[in-house]
C-alpha cells in the first residue's frame, strides 16, 4: 500500500520549488553548523519563520534538510580549525584535526561528508522500515539503560589521546567532576558553585570545548611560533573523496556508526552528541590498534560523522511516531509540524503517510546535496587556512569568543572558555588526555543522574543497574572493553615469559 | 619530569580542596537518594587522588633513574616561545575583563590588531583592513543575521552599539 503514497511524496519532493528549499536548507545548515555557537537547533530556529507561508511538506523537508546540513557542517570547523561547530562534531576533532596537520584535510573533509551522508541515508531507511518498532523499544529504556550507555561511552577513556593511561584516567575523572558543578538535579543542592551565580546552572559544554581544543591549540602554536615551522601550514584545501575500494575497506565503521547513531537518536533526549561520542568510543575499543585514534585515524572521523548524522533520522522516529522529540532539534522540528496543523504521534503515521515518505526522500536528497554544497562551502571556509598564522590565530580566537558568547549571551562563558583554554594547554603539555576529559565531561551528568535515579527506583540496591537485561549486557560489554588493554598486556607479558623460558 | 611532578602536586592540592568543599555540600532531604549530592564528586575525587599519587610515584622513580644514569630530561615548555605565549594569555585576559565595559566591536578590534602586531605581523595597513573585515563580518553574521546579543559595553559605547547591531 506504500506505492501510491511514495509516488505522491516523489511528486511533492521533486517539485522544483521543494528541491530549491531542500538545497537552501542543506546549505544553511552546513554554514550554521560550521560556525561555532550556531548549532543545528539554532539554525532550525532561524529558518523557521521562513517556513510559515510554505506548504507543510515543503516546510518540513526544509527544516529537516537544515538539521542534516547542520549535523555535517560541524565537522568543517572541527577539522580545519580544531573548533567543533556543533557539539555533535566534538569527536570529529580528535582525528580530523590531526589529519589536517598531516596535510590530509581534504581527505578528512571528504570522509566526514561521505560518512554524514551515509549515516543520514541509513537512518532514513531505518525510519521508514521500522519506525513503530524502534519507538516502542526506545520507550522501554529507563535510567539503568541510559547509565549503561554512558558507561559504555566512558569505557574508552584510557585509550584515547594519551600514552599515559593513569593521566588519561585522571583527566576523565576531572571531566566527571566538572560535570557536577551547579545545581544537583536530583537533590537540588548547589555543588562547587562557591556562591557564584553564573555557576549555579552548571558549566556549559561549548565554552569548555572551544577552550580545550581551539584556544589551547592557539596557545601551543604561540609557544612554538618562534620556530615558524610547527604551526598550521597554508595549503589549498578541497574536499577529496577516497576511491570506492578504499572506502569499502572501512564499511564496518560506516555501518556500525550508523546503527549506533540511529539507535541513540531514537532514544528520547539522547541526541547526536551522545551518539557520536559512543560511536567513537566503540570504534576505538573495537580496533586492533586503538592507539592510532586521536592521531589522525580515518575511522575516527567516520565513526563520529556517520553516527551524528544517523541520529538525525533516528531522532525523527520518536518525534513522528510518539510525539516525543528524540533531540533538542527534533523538538523544534516538532514545532514546525504543529505550526502547520500537523500533530506528530501515532495518528500522523496513519493519516499522513505521504508526509513520512516525503520526509524520508527529503533526508536522502539533503544527504546527496551534502557532497555538492559541502565541496563549495568547505573550499570557501578553507581559504582562511591560507592566511598568515597571526591572522589565522586571531580568527580562531574571535570565532571562539563569539561561539562561547552566543550560546546564552553570557560574558562568563567567555571567561570559562579562557580558563579551559589554559587548562587544555597544560593538560596537553603534561599528557593529560583532552579527549578523555571532554568525553567524561559530556557523559558525566548522564552517568551520575541515571545511576542515582536507578538507586532510588531499586530502593538503594547499588547493583540495581545489573538487574535489567539490556543494561546488564551493555555494562558487562563496557567492563570488558575497559579492561581489555590490561588483559592484552597480561597475555603479552605471559607469552613473552613463555618464549624466554622456551 | 620535575615539572610533571609539580603539576601533579598542584592538581592534588586543588582536588583536595574540592574534596573538602564536597564534604560541605548540603545533605539531601530525599531519603531514598542514598548517594546524595556529594557522593559522586567525592568518589571521583578519591579515585583521581589515588591515580595522581600513583602517577607521581612512578614519575619520581623515573626521575631518580634519569638522574642516576645521567639522562637529560626533555623540556616541557619551549623557553624562547614562552614570552609570546604569556603575552597572548595576558592580552586575552585583558580582553575578557575589558569586553564587558568597552563592548564587542571596540575590544575585539583592539585585540585583533594588537595580537597580530605582538605576533610580529609587519604590515600595518593590512592588519587594519583585516581587523575591520573580521570584526565587521562577525558583527554582521552573528550580531545582525543570527541575532546574537554580543556585548555592548557601558555608557556611550552601549548607546552607539544599538546603531550597529
Amino acid at each position: 500500500m506504500a506505492g501510491p503514497h511514495l509516488l505522491e511524496a516523489l511528486q511533492y519532493v521533486f517539485d522544483p520549488l521543494t528541491l530549491l528549499f531542500i538545497a537552501i536548507g542543506t546549505g544553511f545548515g552546513l554554514i550554521g553548523g560550521s560556525l561555532p555557537g550556531i548549532s543545528s537547533s539554532m539554525s532550525v530556529i532561524l529558518i523557521m519563520p521562513f517556513t510559515f507561508s510554505m506548504e507543510p511538506v515543503q516546510a518540513i523537508v526544509m527544516v529537516v534538510a537544515v538539521y542534516v546540513g547542520g549535523a555535517c557542517g560541524g565537522s568543517i570547523s572541527s577539522i580545519l580549525i580544531k573548533t567543533p561547530g556543533t557539539p555533535e562534531a566534538i569527536p570529529t576533532t580528535f582525528d580530523g584535526y590531526p589529519l589536517m596537520q598531516k596535510g590530509q584535510a581534504g581527505i578528512a573533509l571528504g570522509l566526514a561528508v561521505t560518512a554524514s551522508s551515509f549515516g543520514s541515508i541509513f537512518s532514513a531507511f531505518m525510519m521508514i522500515l521500522a519506525a513503530p518498532l524502534f519507538a516502542s523499544v526506545a520507550l522501554k529504556f529507563q535510567s539503568a539503560e541510559y547509565f549503561a550507555l554512558a558507561v559504555l561511552g566512558l569505557s574508552c577513556v584510557s585509550s584515547i589521546g594519551s600514552k599515559n593511561q593513569a593521566r588519561a584516567l585522571v583527566a576523565a575523572l576531572i571531566g566527571l567532576l566538572i560535570s557536577t558543578v551547579g545545581i544537583d538535579p536530583i537533590s537540588g543542592v548547589q555543588r562547587f558553585t562557591f556562591n557564584k551565580t553564573f555557576l549555579v546552572g552548571g558549566i556549559e559544554m561549548i565554552p569548555v570545548i572551544i577552550g580545550c581544543f581551539a584556544l589551547a591549540e592557539v596557545f601551543e602554536n604561540l609557544e612554538c611560533y618562534y620556530r615558524r615551522d610547527t604551526c598550521v601550514q597554508a595549503s589549498k584545501v578541497s574536499l577529496k573523496l577516497l576511491k570506492f575500494a578504499e572506502m569499502f575497506k572501512m564499511w564496518v565503521h560506516f555501518v556500525r556508526a550508523a546503527i549506533i547513531g540511529t539507535l541513540i537518536g531514537i532514544l528520547p533526549a539522547a541526541g547526536g552528541t551522545i551518539a557520536s561520542l559512543l560511536s567513537y568510543s566503540v570504534a576505538v575499543k573495537s580496533d586492533k590498534e586503538p592507539e592510532r585514534f586521536g592521531k589522525g585515524a580515518y575511522e575516527g572521523v567516520i565513526a563520529s560523522e556517520s553516527a551524528n548524522n544517523a541520529a538525525v533520522g533516528g531522532s525523527m522516529v520518536p518525534t513522528l511516531v510518539l510525539g516525543i522529540p528524540g533531540s533538542g532539534t527534533a523538538a523544534i522540528i516538532m514545532m514546525v509540524f504543529i505550526l502547520h496543523n500537523l500533530r506528530p504521534g501515532p495518528l500522523l503515521m496513519r493519516e499522513q503517510p505521504t508526509l513520512l515518505y516525503a520526509l524520508f526522500l527529503g533526508i536522502i536528497i539533503a544527504s546527496a546535496l551534502l557532497f555538492l554544497l559541502g565541496r563549495f562551502i568547505t573550499r570557501e571556509f578553507a581559504r582562511i587556512l591560507k592566511l598568515p598564522y597571526p591572522m589565522l590565530a586571531v580568527f580562531i580566537i574571535v570565532m571562539g569568543i563569539v561561539g562561547a558568547y552566543s550560546l546564552k549571551g553570557s560574558y562568563y562563558d567567555v571567561i570559562i572558555m579562557f580558563i579551559f583554554g589554559i587548562i587544555g594547554y597544560l593538560f596537553n603539555k603534561f599528557q593529560f588526555s583532552i579527549p578523555a576529559f571532554v568525553l567524561a565531561f559530556i557523559l558525566g551528568g548522564m552517568a551520575e543522574n541515571t545511576y542515582r535515579q536507578n538507586l532510588i527506583i531499586s530502593d538503594g540496591n547499588f547493583l540495581g543497574v545489573f538487574l535489567r537485561p539490556i543494561s546488564c549486557i551493555v555494562l558487562i560489554a563496557a567492563i570488558i572493553i575497559f579492561l581489555s588493554p590490561s588483559f592484552k598486556y597480561i597475555f603479552k607479558s605471559r607469552r613473552k615469559k613463555e618464549q624466554t623460558v622456551a | 619530569m620535575l615539572m610533571a611532578l609539580g603539576f601533579n602536586g598542584i592538581l592534588i592540592v586543588v582536588l583536595s580542596y574540592l574534596y573538602w568543599s564536597a564534604t560541605r555540600i548540603l545533605e539531601t532531604t530525599i531519603t531514598t537518594d542514598y548517594w546524595g549530592g556529594d557522593g559522586f564528586p567525592r568518589l571521583v575525587i578519591t579515585l583521581a587522588l589515588i591515580l595522581l599519587i600513583y602517577d607521581s610515584i612512578v614519575t619520581y622513580k623515573k626521575l631518580q633513574r634519569c638522574k642516576k644514569e645521567n639522562i637529560q630530561e626533555e623540556e616541557v615548555f619551549e623557553k624562547p616561545g614562552l614570552k609570546l605565549l604569556l603575552t597572548g594569555v595576558i592580552l586575552l585576559a585583558a580582553y575578557v575583563i575589558a569586553v564587558e565595559f568597552l563592548g564587542y566591536a571596540l575590544t575585539t578590534a583592539l585585540l585583533v590588531f594588537i595580537f597580530m602586531k605582538v605576533m610580529g605581523y609587519k604590515s600595518n595597513p593590512k592588519a587594519v583592513i583585516y581587523t575591520v573585515i573580521l570584526v565587521g563580518a562577525t558583527l554582521i553574521i552573528f550580531g545582525i543575521v543570527f541575532g546574537t546579543s554580543l556585548p555592548r559595553g557601558v555608557g556611550f559605547l552601549r548607546e552607539l552599539s544599538f546603531y550597529i547591531y
